[in-house]
């Protein structure tokens, strides 16, 4: 029976591939249908090749063909140029040769419908499974590549990546769904989009909740010492599966209104889940996070007149984390060293803004356009740390860490393109950011393309971007952790040139970059001897750490990329490469390093075809990365690495017969290593543990689709 | 732990007058976000699949763009459609020009459609309480009309339009409309648009 139907697949394949009507398709027009429109690099929709920047557009197609749960896979298995690794805390992402360990992907700025959302206080997961933006309400993802401050000031550095939900009327009807990875969680889904007169003004709503719970994969880590108990005893980590290490619950509703030329996205998340980036003990079910967000953003457009056009967008947003944890051993708990502590460290961040946006056309046509901005944000955290006596529950100290802070972040920026003739198009900008921590920072762009034969298109782009402190690495301070001082916001330049090359409905890209990233702010680990320097000098006790402008980086690589379809779109394919030559240099030291976890290369590859008629439309993706260097290789001999992974996944979707509304997707998830570069545990036996993943998944999903 | 900024809060009374004040500026349309020019490259790729455009069209194909009076929208898309239009070599293989028409009513349009021989005619913004009209006087009327709302394709006052569906383009095509306006867009074209029929 199943070689039956193997055989029925295969003939379809060859019988669509060869179907006389091919030849009658129009390459020129399937080429422009397939021509991405982007906003996101320049704040107007124009098409890819002409963006002032390397850009990836993944489609809501793509997110279910590919069977893609989170944002960090979607870059991962289809945008150009960004890694992503799992990590127990989160996705990590890097771009272009460059990674910072326990970023949680904060050198790129996330927008969703153009809203910022990395909050100020300090980064969290924003890219992986709990980050709370369910995936079926999302049009397209816009993957900019390199430095993106001159629009969006702080965070651009490495990329921007826009998140585009979909409007009413394409989500026009009620939807409901369940996912569940076979054994470890589970995501029902409802949504819901509809087409409307408000006002009599023509409007549109769409709207989605998921929900979902995770119960494991549960890893076994392996023993480490995790320091001396006053009989002399050793303290172990590990040497366990822990029960709690991927448990998680987590919440989240994004809603979109359109009506008339005004935009409103709302979104509210919460999630529990646990945390592995503190001096826990092992597996206690009181270490967990708690991480709430409530957004909302308005945009509104107006053309005044037919050369003045104005842009407005106000927003808001609120975002709370709680981490509990408790600790046998740690340096900061007051009781002896054999009893535990349990610590409970709160954050809220709240922020509001307005942006006013005009543009001047000055010709009418579009190829001489002046666009001005100016951005204004308030911002409030406060944030504090509590110890207690877990067996107690007795508050053993005062707050600690305390933030109490307000501030107002101004950006101005301009922007002007110019066309002088159909083959080339130039793009120059600035933005200055005024932040009262550091001097007022100008990121600057220029760009060109030039498009000197059919199909082809060059690009050359300079440009700059910051990453300012966060609340935390500002201000967070207590006996061990002096404040910083002078602490300035991190840095990048960028240089690139790329040369892409249309072939009917194929395309060919391939780049070279070469990045620089200053200030970088690391935690200053002192010795005993600049311990009792800055003690003395201080007045202070011995500190362990400060955070400080430490690092930078060069980066110098290429990127590839191709994609294309045939037989009328039904056969889909693309790859990309990156490969790059960076290293780190850090003050105080001599001689620059690889960067420890990023991939001197990656890259990903995906494929699908859809069969005829009721038969399922199958996909095969895949990501791989080169071997990286572990987290603080240089600290262990024989500067240990992670090896080569690669990423696999194959997917089925279709409609379920016999039932209409009705479909299904089935995918299974393969990875090549059990092991990040990510080290996990206290190691205080220098016997490095990495962070594990999972190695094989099975993913199953239902969606039923109410009659419209 | 749950106090705002003063600052914040006065920031977010000056945003919420900002967006009143933004609303009476609104113009009332749902805009395809499809770039203009890649548009009228769409249009004039479509209009070589018209298989009665070289009959309609004669040597030179004409191209109409309409605006709304007043509606500085209308103007702007106009004026950007000009410029792209004519900045392609050849529309369906011949020559083309391109003309702003500013909008009477719809009679007046069927009749300048066939006194001037229009061959494509493009519906700005603006337009939302003509397509009806619109649509019942083009009856009969050989004509490719377009439109950057693709709400007027779908209520027929338009025959193409596109739409910007996952960051990428859409052919729209209202099929009965067609056929009245005597479109004939080959059937590989309607296999990879939306169809309203």
């Amino acid at each position: 029976m199943k070689r039956r139907a193997l055989f029925a697949a295969l003939a379809a394949i060859g019988g669509s591939l060869t179907r006389p009507a091919i030849a009658q398709e129009d390459p020129d027009l399937n080429a422009l249908l397939d021509e991405p429109v982007v906003t996101t690099a320049s704040s107007t929709a124009e098409t890819g090749t002409t963006a002032p920047a390397t850009s990836s557009t993944i489609t809501a197609e793509d997110l279910r063909r590919y069977g893609i749960h989170t944002l960090g896979e979607a870059v991962s298995f289809l945008a150009l140029g960004v890694n992503v690794q799992h990590t127990l805390d989160g996705d990590e992402l890097g771009a272009r040769g460059v990674e910072i360990a326990g970023d949680t992907g904060n050198h790129f700025l996330l927008l969703i419908d153009g809203h910022k959302v990395n909050d100020p206080y300090m980064s969290s997961d924003i890219f992986g499974r709990f980050s709370g933006i369910p995936l079926e309400i999302v049009d397209h993802i816009e993957v900019v590549l390199g430095p993106g401050s001159v629009l969006y000031g702080s965070n651009a550095m490495l990329g921007v990546i826009n998140v585009v939900t979909k409007r009413g009327r394409d989500f026009e009807g009620a939807h409901v769904g369940a996912e569940a990875d076979v054994a470890t969680s589970i995501r029902p889904w409802v949504g819901f989009g509809k087409r409307f007169r408000l006002f009599g003004v023509p409007s549109e709503v769409s709207v989605e909740a998921e929900y979902f719970h995770a119960d494991g994969p549960d890893f076994y880590f392996p023993s480490q010492d995790a320091g001396l108990l006053p009989s002399g005893q050793v303290l172990k980590w590990g040497g366990a599966v822990a029960r709690d290490s991927s448990n998680a619950d987590a919440g989240a509703l994004l809603a979109r209104l359109t009506s008339g030329h005004f935009d409103v996205t709302l979104r509210a998340q919460a999630n529990d889940s646990p945390v592995w980036d503190t001096p826990a003990d092992f597996d206690n079910p009181e270490t967990h996070g708690v991480d709430r967000t409530l957004s909302a953003g308005i945009k509104h457009e107006a053309q005044l007149s037919p050369v003045v056009h104005i842009y407005t967008r106000v927003y808001a947003a609120h975002v709370d984390h709680d981490t509990v944890f408790t600790a046998t051993n740690l340096d900061t708990c007051p009781l002896p060293s054999n009893q535990t502590c349990r610590v409970d460290s709160r954050s809220q961040s709240q922020w509001a803004g307005v942006e006013v946006q005009p543009s001047f056309d000055w010709l009418r046509d579009g190829r001489f356009v002046t666009m001005l901005g100016i951005d204004a944000t308030a911002r409030g955290v406060l944030g504090k740390a509590d110890e207690y006596d877990d067996a107690t529950g007795r508050p053993l100290t005062s707050s600690a860490d305390v933030v109490n802070h307000n501030d107002l972040v101004v950006g101005a920026y301009g922007q002007q393109t110019w066309s002088p003739t159909k083959w080339l198009g130039l793009n120059g900008g600035a933005r200055l950011d005024y932040d009262e921590r550091f001097a007022p920072v100008v990121s600057p762009r220029l760009a060109a393309n030039v498009q000197p034969w059919k199909g082809g298109s060059l690009k050359g782009i300079f440009s700059e971007a910051f990453r300012a402190p966060t609340f935390f690495e500002s201000y967070v301070s207590n006996a061990f952790l002096p404040a910083p001082q002078n602490l300035q916001p991190e840095k990048t330049r960028s240089i690139e040139g790329s040369i892409e090359q249309q072939f009917a409905a194929q395309r060919l890209l391939f780049g070279i970059f070469s990045t620089t990233m200053t200030n970088i702010i690391e935690l200053y680990d002192f010795d005993p001897l600049s311990a009792a320097q800055y003690a003395e000098q201080h007045s202070t006790l011995p500190p362990l750490y400060q955070e400080r402008n430490l690092e930078s980086i060069d980066s110098t690589g290429l990127n590839a990329s191709f994609q294309g379809s045939l037989a009328s779109r039904k056969l889909s394919y693309g790859a990309t490469v990156t490969a790059a030559y960076a290293r780190l240099s850090t003050t105080g030291t001599t001689g620059a390093i690889p960067l420890s976890v990023a991939p001197r290369a990656f890259g990903n590859f995906h494929v699908s075809y859809v069969l005829p008629g009721d038969l399922p439309t199958l996909s095969l993706a895949a990501n791989w990365m080169s071997s990286r260097y572990i987290e603080n290789y240089t600290t262990y001999a024989g500067l240990p690495s992670a090896p080569p992974v690669i990423e696999l996944r194959a997917t089925a979707i279709g409609a379920v017969p016999i039932v209409p509304g009705l479909s299904y997707r089935v995918s299974a998830n393969y990875v090549s290593s059990s092991e990040t570069p990510f080290l996990v545990g206290p190691a205080l036996d220098r016997n490095p543990s990495l962070e594990p993943v999972d190695t094989f998944r099975v993913t199953i999903g239902l969606t039923y689709e109410f009659a419209k | 732990m749950n106090q705002v900024g003063g600052k914040a809060r006065s920031l977010l009374a000056l945003s919420f007058v900002l967006a009143i004040l933004a609303w009476a500026l609104t113009l009332v349309g749902d805009t395809s976000a499809v770039p203009l020019g890649l548009q009228a490259e769409l249009t004039a790729k479509l209009a070589a699949h018209d298989k009665a455009m070289p009959g309609r069209a004669g040597p030179t194909l004409k191209v109409a763009i309409l605006t709304k009076k007043g509606n500085a929208e209308s103007a702007s898309t106009a004026a950007h459609l000009q410029a792209a239009f004519a900045s392609l070599d050849a529309i369906a293989g011949l020559p083309h020009q391109e003309q702003v028409v500013a909008f009477v009513d719809a009679p007046s349009l069927a009749a300048l459609i066939k006194t001037e021989s229009l061959a494509i005619v493009y519906l700005t913004q603006g337009f939302d309480g003509d397509v009806d009209a619109i649509r019942s006087v083009l009856d009969g009327v050989s004509v490719m009309t377009c439109a950057t709302v693709p709400d007027y394709v779908a209520r027929g006052g338009a025959v193409i339009g596109f739409d910007l569906v996952s960051g990428k383009s859409k052919i729209l095509v209202n099929l009965p409309q067609a056929k009245k306006q005597s479109v004939n867009l080959d059937s590989n074209v309607l296999t990879i648009a939306t169809v309203f029929k």
